[in-house]
């Protein structure tokens, strides 16, 4: 009894013994995580790691947290590529690989759920967190606190879903978990309770994240800054911010129906006793067609950025882009039917959603030509994140077009759910968020670290992934357009092998290309010295962040700036070239109010992952004791009236001197 | 110290409006939430579905008794917020512990027409319709009840935190009460009434 | 300084002119389902034209919804595009499955 209060339903069996390549990935984990703790300890490194990253409410720290978070699952989610690969390659007719279907499914399902929601969705909260302040000129986003507590919520979703793995199994009921299949009968292992609270407790942060950057973007940016003069990166992140605001309620409710369908036995969505199983499939596509907009508009912003720096050119058509983002954004709501064309609705149903599928391409066309308009007579310099844009370009118009064939309904019976449809949606968010997020980490990352990536390594990174790309998805077209369905691992026709094996040698080459990535990393940390940026503004760029020290100084501006006009800061430096004057009123420096440290956030996550692990394996007391220090925790912080700080006028003066000590330093070009 | 008192004031009063912005919009996803659950009771309630119907086992002024309840605890914590205006702790504590009783009386009654429904045999296992049903006015019962412990713990916090704040956070609980109101009226509409025709 | 929250600011009396006309919608469209007098269809646009109003009531004399401040126009904006979402979902959402039902189960 005792027993069944502490552990409920875990015992020893959980631990998958009787599978290798699953103990074999688990332990692996584990030693990775044992290896981590220990350098930590190794280098003395605990109480910085403390005071300064896991209390830190500094968006700037924030961010390049979520930055490792995605990268490390990064690596989990590709693996689970690699064995995917590997077993459609071999396991045609006779052969049966080596993975059986019920594993197979659950390195689909994970790599699904992981590779969106731990991956680029934290690449693109990093992005967030270490531009979008400074390019408002804020000295912070609008609830420092909750930004702390959105990462660490999203972490504990990750490392529950990463505990799935050495504990229990994950689900195998795909990244979208349909019912019946989801339901208690035909899934009643802990996996699809451990897919539905790692993507609850990371949505509610996800949520709060998007209600964080909408209040920042509308009340924090700097005197003159009017809408229409934001960078365009920060529309398309309040575009998608809004998008998160709304879709993610949805997901809440639907994961939160699953849930009480499996364990109180109701019925909205089993297929007897009045349920219907078509609700959960209408429901979780409202959510998850905005989610690939709140996905990719992002990275339409880094590669407007990117494009008007690297062209040297002021971005084509601001106000239209602009129009195009809000029109992409209130239309990302009338298209989720597309996602099950096939599953009976009646023709007027299917007409309506098809063509607002297809009016959905005609602003995003429009963005794209307006990026090449913004490249035509520009002074181009190919630095790595330009040869992102320009394989973006190809790359997305592929998967766009693509997408807008299967927008007709009779076109989209044929290919639902075939390899056709998979090719599709990778050649999109990869080609598309992927790419931009890319371009975006390496564009970015000077201002978060102060030293460039390693240029060479970038390159053969990029070419390795795009090589890869191309070669792991095209053969997917055609063999889809043949008719071979996604989420098999065997299949009895040998004819489709060679398209396999040629993807399968795709998954190769970008599994270099992130080795390459890796290595860039590496090399470029052992090369800081070199690459340093001195002046704050390695690409000679357009908008605020670059107007400021690399890595950014903790208030990020001595002096909020005031603007008149867009791309303030490159007309800053037109207007003040040759110029060589300070000017007395920049000298006088005032204290500064910056947010403490906490560990709340921190705090209240971690007793939220005791809580899901607790719902999963069905332990009230753990549950309980989740349960009430959470909402402990957050009343104690109610209390605490001591939030914030003054930095002294003094520091300040000395950061920014040294600051431009450094400039002066520099070499003239 | 050289900060500069005019701009900090300006500040202070910046993010008050900045903090309440913030949780207006979380109102706006809890909607969204409550539109969801909306969506799946009106579509399980189709025409046709398997499973009783609630009528049978409706008491409609048990209904009213709970809506009125609903209706005069959300009155009365805007006299709560009219009392803070005139800085006494005390008037607020009591309007607030009204609200409270009334509030809580509320979700007594609800829960006592739940355990009625179940001894019934309309139970949330039992059809599509009847987990739709518990679902929606649960969910709204369960936010009731988070508020009620909000506003006990808000009781307590009261004569320990600066003026300013506590108007500010009387400011976020009196838009999800009068939010929870709003949804209230949604649901005795098209669950209750509709349900009683 | 008084704080732009982004509504007007609460008086007693509309407070109770708002009370009062909630008693009232509500009384109404009870009075209308238990003292059934009109047909069914009357008796629906009774109870939703009761509701829609009390929710505007509400929203104008309770939560103070106004104009008056640009952070009120935020809100107003914000709250405008949540109910179009939300009515595009629930709209959307029982025609597409009553289509599914029509078509996939008879």
């Amino acid at each position: 009894m005792l027993r069944e209060l502490f552990f409920g339903k875990l015992t020893w069996e959980a631990i998958p013994y009787h599978s290798p390549i699953i103990m074999g990935a688990g332990l692996f984990m584990v030693a990775v995580v044992i290896i981590t703790l220990g350098l930590i300890t190794y280098f003395k490194f605990w109480t910085p790691l403390w005071k300064e990253w896991i209390t830190s409410v500094d968006h700037k720290k924030i961010g390049i947290m979520y930055l490792i978070l995605s990268g490390v699952m990064l690596l989990r989610g590709f693996s689970d590529v690699v064995l995917m690969r590997s077993q459609q390659a071999l396991a045609a007719g006779s052969q049966l690989g080596y993975l059986p279907p019920e594993h197979y499914d659950q390195i689909f399902s994970a790599h699904g759920v992981i590779m969106i929601f731990f991956v680029v969705m934290p690449m693109m909260f990093a992005l967030l967190n270490i531009a979008l302040p400074l390019q408002i000129g804020a000295r912070d986003v609008a609830y420092p606190f909750l930004n702390s507590l959105s990462f660490w919520l999203t972490f504990v979703g990750a490392m529950l879903c990463n505990a799935s793995l050495v504990i229990g199994d994950f689900s195998n009921a795909g990244w979208t978990a349909y019912p019946p299949l989801s339901e208690m009968y035909y899934s009643p292992s802990v996996g699809v309770d451990y897919y539905i609270w790692s993507l609850q407790i990371a949505g509610i942060g996800t949520l709060l994240a998007g209600i964080n950057f909408i209040v920042t973007i509308l009340k924090m940016r700097c005197q003159g800054m009017t809408l229409m003069r934001m960078p365009i990166f920060v529309w398309s992140a309040l575009c998608s911010m809004i998008l998160v605001a709304l879709a993610f309620p949805v997901l809440t409710v639907t994961l939160g129906l699953l849930f009480l369908d499996r364990s109180f036995g109701m019925h909205f969505f089993t297929d007897f006793s009045g349920g219907n199983p078509m609700m959960y499939i209408n429901l979780i596509w409202i959510w998850g067609h905005p989610e690939v907009y709140i996905l990719i508009l992002p990275a339409f912003g880094v590669f407007s950025e990117v494009v008007a720096t690297f062209s040297q050119k002021a971005l084509f058509g601001y106000v239209t882009m602009v129009f195009a983002l809000v029109i992409i954004t209130f239309l990302s709501f009338l298209v989720w039917l597309h996602h099950f064309f096939t599953m009976g609705a009646g023709a007027n149903v299917n007409a309506f959603f098809g063509l607002a599928t297809m009016v959905i391409a005609i602003p995003t066309g429009v963005k794209v030509f307006n990026w090449l308009f913004t490249m035509y007579q520009g002074r181009i310099v190919l630095a790595t994140p330009m040869l992102w844009v320009a394989a973006f370009f190809t790359t997305f118009a592929i998967g766009g077009m693509t997408g807008v064939m299967m927008a007709v309904p009779p076109v989209d019976f044929q290919v639902h759910n075939t390899l056709f449809l998979v090719a599709h949606f990778h050649n999109v968010l990869i080609g598309g968020a992927l790419f931009g997020y890319f371009a975006g980490v390496i564009y970015w990352f000077p201002k978060a670290f102060g030293f460039r990536l390693n240029e060479t390594w970038g390159k053969w990174a990029f070419a390795c992934w795009i090589i890869g790309f191309y070669l792991a998805f095209m053969p997917l077209y055609v063999i889809g357009l043949d008719g071979f369905m996604r989420r098999v691992n065997h299949y009895a026709n040998e004819v489709y092998q060679p398209y396999l094996i040629m993807a399968a040698i795709g998954a190769l080459f970008v599994l270099f290309g992130v080795l390459f990535q890796i290595g860039q990393l590496i090399v470029s940390i052992r090369q800081r010295h070199l690459l340093a940026d001195h002046t704050g503004d390695p690409w000679n760029g357009r908008t605020l962040e670059w107007s400021i020290s690399s890595p950014a100084p903790l208030y990020n501006f001595a002096h909020i700036p005031a603007v008149a006009d867009r791309d303030s800061f490159w007309g800053f430096k037109e207007s003040h070239l040759g110029d060589g004057r300070i000017h007395p009123r920049e000298l006088r420096y005032v204290d500064i109010l910056l947010p403490k440290n906490t560990p709340a956030g921190f705090v209240i996550a971690m007793f939220t992952g005791i809580l899901g692990f607790a719902l999963v394996w069905e332990m009230p007391i753990p549950g309980a004791i989740g349960l009430i220090g959470a909402i402990a925790t957050m009343i104690l912080k109610t209390l605490d009236t001591h939030t914030e700080y003054y930095l002294d006028a003094e520091t300040v003066k000395q950061t920014e001197l040294s600051h431009l000590r450094e400039i002066l330093q520099c070499p003239t070009t | 110290m050289s900060h500069d008192l005019a701009l900090a004031e300006h500040q202070h009063a910046e993010s008050a409006s900045i903090d309440v912005f913030g949780f207006w919009l979380y109102i706006m996803t809890d909607c969204i939430l409550f539109g969801c659950l909306f969506a799946s009771f009106l579509v399980l309630n189709l025409p046709g579905a398997a499973g009783p119907d609630l009528k049978s086992y409706l008491n409609l002024r048990d209904v009213l008794l709970e809506t009125f309840l609903l209706l005069i605890s959300n009155f009365v914590f805007g006299l709560a917020i009219l009392s803070s205006y005139k800085n006494s702790v005390k008037k607020v504590q009591g309007w607030l512990a009204l609200s409270f009783l009334l509030g809580a009386s509320f979700v007594f009654l609800e829960l006592r027409e739940f355990a009625q429904l179940a001894q019934e045999g309309f139970r949330w296992d039992l059809s599509g319709k009847a987990s739709s049903f518990f679902a929606l006015v649960g969910t709204h019962g369960f936010h009731v009840s988070c508020g009620l412990f909000w506003i006990a713990v808000m009781i307590c916090q009261l004569p320990f935190i600066q003026t300013d704040i506590a108007q500010r956070r009387l400011t976020y609980l009196g838009l999800f009460w009068n939010f929870l109101d709003i949804v209230w009226i949604f649901v005795f509409t098209l669950v209750y009434l509709t349900g009683a025709l | 300084m008084q704080a732009d929250y982004g509504f007007a600011k609460k008086k007693l009396s509309i407070y109770i002119f708002g009370f009062s006309l909630c008693v009232l919608l509500t009384l109404t469209a009870f009075g209308a389902v238990i003292y059934p007098t009109f047909s069914k269809a009357a008796t629906l646009g009774i109870i939703f034209t009761a509701a829609l109003a009390q929710f505007l009531v509400q929203v104008i004399c309770f939560l103070r919804l106004a104009t008056e401040t640009e952070q009120g126009v935020n809100n107003i904006l914000s709250f405008i595009f949540t109910l179009v979402i939300l009515i595009t979902i629930i709209s959307c959402s029982c025609w597409i499955m009553w289509s599914l039902n029509y078509h996939m189960m008879s």
